[in-house]
């Protein structure tokens, strides 16, 4: 394996770095740097929004989700997937309207627009970091856990991170966003490609689909239905999870950008449908791949199951394979949310002729956060991921209502937004209860400020 | 039946689809009947849901007022 990782891990940054130089030459202007040519068409537009969806969560924390919690995973996440590619129909047109009312230098700049004040953009630039930066370490964590495996003692895990992340700043910070939407194609295609190949081995090794439903029931028939084994997998927990998925369109800057540079609302349509069945496609396998794991290594911890699963099972040259894809998992979702990040930094905070610099270290900064977070994250990389996604939809009505009001919203919609998220807060650090009424904070949380929401659109300032 | 409703159709196609999919009764613990093949229930009724959301939003996309017009560049 080690002898195909030397082969194939150079091509692999050759390709990212001719990318990233090849943008650079092409690259005219500012807004160039930061949105493209901002006509993309429907094949880039529908890999580069995969790529930057579908992260190591889909290949790392989805198989060990199945192996734990079963069938219900499916439900989880691609189900939640499919209700998703919907709000991006219905949403991308306000979005797209809006924009072309306003222009386009972020969504925080966006809504300073639509509130006709700074805090709007200060709040939600301040849900984004706090819940983007944390999802953005566990895709570091991720693949570190894995080259430590593949080289043990070689390097530290921090030491892996910083090498990640030092690819990663060096072609998003030459190209820009052209560079990480080159990349995002590449990183679709290997991922889908990896994640099918790995599927058929461990399929085959269970004898095939019936077999390994059998198996499963076998060993552990609560993997075949709701709620799982652990419990978790409930109707409550359920939902709101779609319902914090359904948001990501609306909530997370590097898949908003991504809707209003389409070329046309028709391409983005169009996009939307792939994504769904992208979403399918790379689900799938990770549900064979997690019920070989929950035959086989039900007992290990979750980096060993995935070491022995995505790695030593397979074949040498597919191990290799899967290190390049997880690799390119993890970089395509993480450069896509930092430069989103600083993106939003620049449109807020970043004024005068040092512009460009300052958005330039402020994504060295996140990157830098992101790989001291991830020094201490924990293994449930689904988990935390849902956490992240379920923090960032608390902006969703805030959000929603400057999209889909003519008139400014009232700003007391701002306050009652930081107070959500402040409580959010508050329950991941077991300071307030992650229930409340029985029901899930964050779906409580979000339904309240639906309502304020609709209040703030009606009494518009 | 003209585009708009179908827009509203596929819109309110979405909502029961979330209705039905996640609540108690769908969701009942332990439910592995009745299977579709060997497919146990909450799986196959899962890529049955994806499915149908997914062919939904092919007819939303469609019939989508906008879908055919011509926009204004960025």
């Amino acid at each position: 394996m080690i002898e195909w990782l030397m082969v194939l891990g150079p091509i692999y940054v050759l390709v990212l770095a001719t990318l990233a130089w090849r943008s650079r030459d092409a690259n005219q202007s500012e807004k160039e740097f930061l949105l493209g040519n901002a006509k993309l068409g429907l094949m880039v537009g529908l890999l580069t929004t995969a790529a930057s969806l579908f992260s190591t969560f889909t290949l790392q924390g989805m198989p060990d989700f199945f192996r734990q919690h079963g069938v219900a995973s499916w439900i989880f996440l691609a189900v939640a997937d499919g209700v998703m590619i919907f709000v991006i129909v219905w949403f991308a047109f306000y979005l797209r309207r809006k924009v072309s009312q306003k222009g386009f230098r972020g969504v925080g700049p966006l809504l300073n627009e639509c509130y006709r004040t700074p805090w709007a953009g200060r709040m939600y630039f301040l849900g984004i970091f706090v819940f983007l930066i944390p999802y953005v370490s566990i895709q570091i964590k991720g693949i570190t856990i894995f080259l430590t495996a593949v080289f043990p003692d070689f390097m530290p895990t921090w030491a892996w991170g910083l090498l990640i992340i030092g690819i990663m700043l060096l072609y998003s910070e030459t190209g820009g966003l052209k560079a990480i939407i080159f990349a995002d194609v590449i990183q679709a295609v290997v991922l889908l490609t990896v994640v099918w190949i790995i599927a058929v081995v461990c399929l085959d090794k269970m004898g095939g689909v019936s077999e390994m439903l059998q198996q499963v029931e076998r060993q552990n028939a609560a993997l075949l239905s709701s709620p799982g084994p652990k419990g978790l997998l409930g109707p409550q927990f359920l939902f709101a999870s779609m319902l914090a998925i359904a948001f990501v369109p609306i909530t997370q800057p590097h898949i908003t950008t991504r809707l209003v540079i389409m070329k046309s609302i028709k391409e983005t349509h169009r996009m939307a449908i792939g994504i769904g069945v992208f979403a399918i496609l790379v689900i799938l396998p990770t549900l064979f791949i997690g019920f070989y794991g929950a035959i086989n290594y039900a007992d290990l911890s979750t980096p060993d199951f995935l070491s022995q699963v995505l790695l030593f099972d397979q074949l040498p040259w597919v191990a290799a394979l899967a290190v390049i894809g997880l690799l390119a998992a993890a970089i395509s979702t993480s450069d896509s949310q930092l430069f989103a990040m600083g993106t939003e930094f620049r449109g807020l905070f970043a004024e005068g002729i040092s512009r460009m610099t300052m958005t330039r270290l402020a994504i060295v900064f996140f990157a830098v956060c992101a790989l001291a977070f991830s020094q201490i994250a924990s293994d449930e990389l689904a988990l935390l991921a849902i956490s992240g996604f379920s923090g960032t939809a608390i902006l969703g009505p805030m959000i929603l209502v400057a999209i889909l009001t003519d008139r400014p919203p009232a700003k007391w919609m701002i306050i009652a937004t930081g107070v959500g998220l402040i409580c959010f807060l508050g329950s991941q650090f077991g300071l307030i209860p992650k229930a409340l009424l029985g029901m899930n904070l964050n779906w409580l949380i979000v339904t309240i400020l639906g309502g304020i929401a609709f209040f703030a659109a009606s009494r518009n300032d | 039946m003209n585009r708009k409703r179908l827009w509203l159709l596929s819109g309110l196609g979405v909502i029961v689809m979330i209705a039905i999919i996640y609540n108690p009764w769908t969701l009942s613990p332990g439910k592995i009947e009745p299977k579709l093949g060997v497919l146990p229930f909450h799986l196959w009724f899962g890529f049955l849901s994806m499915l149908i959301l997914l062919g939904l939003t092919a007819l939303g996309a469609y019939s989508h007022p906008t879908h055919h017009n011509n926009e204004e560049d960025l």
